[in-house]
């Protein structure tokens, strides 16, 4: 699905991804975790295609700057940033329009159903809370159903009812066979989700294990990131093995 | 066409909901112009009874016979001098051409196409992906489309802006068919022709950017130079043309009206276009319009087949604009620069030892701190103890050119001429770059709401640190314009006009900021600033125009700075208690 290769990211003179690579297969719960400035997000930016950068991304075998690749992605930034003078309704539209979809009334009317935001079709980007930004800013990067979704602390300013839905929306993506690219700080947010993890340090990958490698291990994701960062154990987790399976296939 | 139907939607959404959001603003906007209307037809009436019996009367042939002749073959009716130099080459003296009208009309929109242009060159040069916003980041980016498409979208809304933006100046087509003489048909050409001019400033500055997005050191040279590479080319040819025995009228009459001069793409045709539309010859003047327009499409085009890559200096300058409207609308970010990081620069050093220049507050308390704030940040942020800023230079370097070329090219001696032609200039470069709330920064921050002072302190002191900025930014080129003009008093009248003018117009943009919602699109908050600001912008044109003129201009001059001064105290009266309710 997602193939990082080699990427380097340099501002100036200093790296923010330093050799990263790592391999997404096809479906699933994939968690990007880090401490502050490990280079989380200058990777999802990366793969995005917002940067310019040294290495290889592909998505499906496409460059991820291509057009191909980009009708497969989604994207939820951590901050929300909305038109001030387009409505709730008019943003959906326009995400609508922009990535010229069809038939999407029906789904656009269940996501804002389900993220409590019907009843403000009509108010304005400006007008809207923090919290409610954040739910309209997930619609519109669930509005085109994309096969990798990327997300950028997804939960920061949901309330209670919100998380749950996204929680939920999740498990149903995963049924589907998409796959979501989670970035967090919040392990325990992602806890129960997850099927993959990686762990970043310093603009490297330090860790890449999925869920059953940790449940043979008998440990807890939190455990192995605070062992990791914290280079308490002298494992190298940095290898994958879907990473390896993937490549066999 | 896909990503031009969408740019075309989301503008008319844009557009329509902030006419329902502020409908209450638009319907203020209609009766305070239907107030200009009015004050404006008691002033042209007026103006119109000084002027026709002042006017000597003019020959009926000599009015039909207004039209445009190339000087170089022009047979002059009046007195003429032949001299005879020691290097055998006549011109001629005490030559007033038949057409001196259409001679300033020419030079006047040439000026003003090369300075949009210029200034669209060094912006695009700067920062010219500055034009998209977070949400364009965020929705469009990640979107199944070329960046060029992106591009486009975000062009045609900039465009779109611009030609709103420009619509204004159809407020002085009373002003250009009343005072200035010209055909109603001219007119309307000429606001046709600044709002096509917008247009073209706006598609050459993302061009700028777009071509020489990969060549950093171009770049850096036209963000600094690009009005002089403009600008300089037109002197040149005046010069050369002088130098070369023209005469005076002839070298300007070749640079700015001569079959090569209205070829060079935009600012020749629409000059051109504008004096067809003078001299009656309409279809001319639509063509040259629509020759204008084609060569801007073409201009899109190109811009469009340019492989680009400018996703992440759009991010970066993006999330900068986002950091500056949200320490706006919420936390105070602290510091004078919002929290705006200036890592990764070209000026980063700059920046860094202007930071590290220790700021002491020592005798500015209470709310006088704002006036120390901005007199303090002038004196870390620029050279000679923040006596010569940018704004400074821009002032001084227009100055310089308009006297040097008035006083020693066009050899003017009246020093009222000069006096006249370089405030009107100053006014109008005044009034353009003003529509930024001058108190933008103060009003950020959460901590102006809550030190204990009365409001109409903390306004007012903050305000008086910004006519004080712009005062001492306005000495040097005052100076420039008292050796023009000869005439001490004179220069310090004029000064005081400025400086009033300034703070009048900073007081426009402050009451509009506060007192009505900051949701409004940025082209409506400037057009009720034009209209607010031509309330008493229109009598003091008059009075000025009519003081000047004559030999006692001291007490009309004063009856001007008068009435700037009480119009920014209207100005500044509701404002004080709008910001006791708090932020909106």
């Amino acid at each position: 699905m997602l193939e990082v290769n080699h990427v380097t990211k340099k501002y100036k003179k200093e790296k923010a991804c330093d050799d990263v690579t790592f391999f997404l297969p096809e479906g699933g719960i994939h968690v990007l975790l880090g401490p502050n400035g490990a280079g989380k997000s200058t990777i999802m930016k990366s793969i995005i295609g917002f940067l310019k950068y040294s290495g290889e991304i592909k998505i499906n075998g496409y460059n991820n700057k291509s057009l191909e690749a980009k009708k497969i992605i989604g994207y939820m930034p951590e901050i929300p940033s909305l038109y001030a003078n387009l409505t709730v309704d008019e943003h959906m539209e326009f995400v609508a329009k922009a990535y010229r979809l069809k038939d999407y009334t029906d789904y656009k009317n269940e996501l804002l159903e389900r993220f409590e935001l019907a009843d403000k079709k009509k108010k304005f980007g400006d007008e809207l809370s923090k919290g409610m930004q954040q739910k309209l800013s997930l619609c519109c990067a669930l509005l085109p159903k994309p096969a990798l979704l990327l997300m950028d602390e997804p939960m920061i300013g949901l309330d209670p009812h919100a998380i749950k839905e996204l929680k939920k929306m999740m498990h149903e993506m995963k049924e589907n066979g998409q796959s979501l690219f989670i970035s967090t700080h919040i392990i325990d947010s992602m806890d129960q989700l997850w099927d993959h993890a990686i762990i970043m340090q310093k603009g490297q990958v330090k860790g890449n294990v999925t869920h059953e490698q940790l449940q043979e291990m008998n440990k807890t994701l939190e455990e192995v990131f605070f062992e990791i960062t914290e280079g308490l154990s002298g494992e190298d987790m940095s290898e994958s093995a879907p990473e390896e399976e993937n490549k066999e296939k | 066409m896909k990503m031009l139907g969408l740019a075309l939607w989301y503008m008319w959404h844009t557009f329509i909901n902030g006419i329902k959001r502020a409908w209450k603003v638009v319907a203020a906007m209609i009766g305070i112009f239907a107030l200009c209307l009015v004050i404006g037809i008691v002033v042209g009436t007026v103006v119109d009874k000084y002027v026709d019996d002042g006017e000597t009367s003019v020959s009926e042939e000599e009015e039909e016979e207004n039209h445009y002749v190339d000087l170089a073959t022009y047979v002059p009716k009046g007195d003429i001098e032949f001299v005879e130099t020691e290097d055998g080459l006549y011109f001629i003296e005490n030559f007033v051409p038949h057409n001196v009208g259409n001679l300033i009309i020419s030079i006047v929109v040439y000026m003003l196409a090369l300075l949009f242009i210029g200034l669209g060159i060094m912006g695009g040069a700067k920062n010219g992906a500055s034009i998209f916003l977070m949400p364009d980041i965020n929705f469009l980016f990640p979107s199944p489309n070329r960046p060029q498409s992106v591009l486009m979208f975000r062009m045609i809304g900039q465009i779109g802006t611009a030609m709103l933006g420009g619509l204004y100046i159809m407020f002085q087509m009373p002003n250009l068919v009343g005072n200035a003489g010209l055909p109603i048909r001219a007119a309307v050409i000429m606001v046709i022709a600044y709002i096509v001019l917008q247009l073209v400033s706006k598609m050459v500055s993302v061009f700028t950017y777009v071509a020489f997005q990969n060549h950093p050191k171009i770049k850096k040279f036209l963000s600094k130079y690009g009005l002089f590479v403009m600008v300089l080319p037109a002197i040149a040819a005046v010069v050369l043309k002088y130098l070369l025995g023209w005469g005076y009228f002839d070298s300007v009459n070749a640079a700015f009206t001569s079959t090569a001069a209205i070829s060079v793409p935009f600012c020749g045709w629409l000059t051109a276009s504008c004096i067809y539309a003078v001299e009656g010859e309409m279809l001319l003047s639509i063509m040259m319009l629509v020759v204008t327009l084609v060569g801007t499409g073409v201009l899109m085009y190109v811009t469009w087949q340019i492989p680009c890559d400018f996703y992440e200096d759009a991010l970066a300058s993006a999330t900068e604009i986002a950091n500056i409207q949200e320490a706006a609308q919420n936390v105070a970010a602290g510091g004078t620069n919002f929290g705006v990081s200036h890592e990764g620069k070209a000026d980063a050093k700059k920046w860094e030892k202007r930071r590290n220049r220790a700021v002491v507050f020592d005798g500015y308390e209470g709310a006088k701190v704002f006036f120390g704030k901005t007199m303090l940040n002038r004196k870390r942020m620029h050279p000679l103890g923040g006596l010569y800023s940018t704004t400074c230079s821009f002032y001084l370097w227009m100055m310089v050119g308009l006297v040097g070329v008035m006083k020693y090219l066009a050899n003017v001696d009246d020093g009222i001429v000069i006096a006249i032609i370089a405030s009107v200039a100053t006014l109008m470069a005044m009034f353009f770059r003003s529509f930024m709330n001058p108190l933008q920064a103060e009003l950020s921050q959460n901590f102006i709401y809550m030190i204990p002072e009365k409001p109409s302190a903390l306004l007012g002191w903050g305000m008086l640190g910004q006519m004080v900025d712009g005062a001492i930014d306005l000495i040097p080129a005052s100076i420039v314009l008292g050796i023009g003009i000869g005439d001490p008093l004179l220069t310090v009248l004029l000064y005081l006009l400025f400086v009033s003018m300034h703070l009048f117009f900073g007081m426009t943009a402050l009451v509009v900021n506060l007192v009505v919602a900051n949701y409004l699109p940025i082209y409506i908050s400037n057009m009720l600033q034009s209209l607010i600001r031509a309330i008493p912008f229109l009598p003091v044109a008059v009075i000025f125009i009519i003081g000047i003129s004559s030999t006692n201009y001291v007490v009309p001059l004063l009856i001007c700075i008068a009435i700037n001064v009480a119009a920014s105290m209207l100005a500044f009266w509701p404002c004080p208690y709008h910001l006791h309710k708090g932020k909106r």
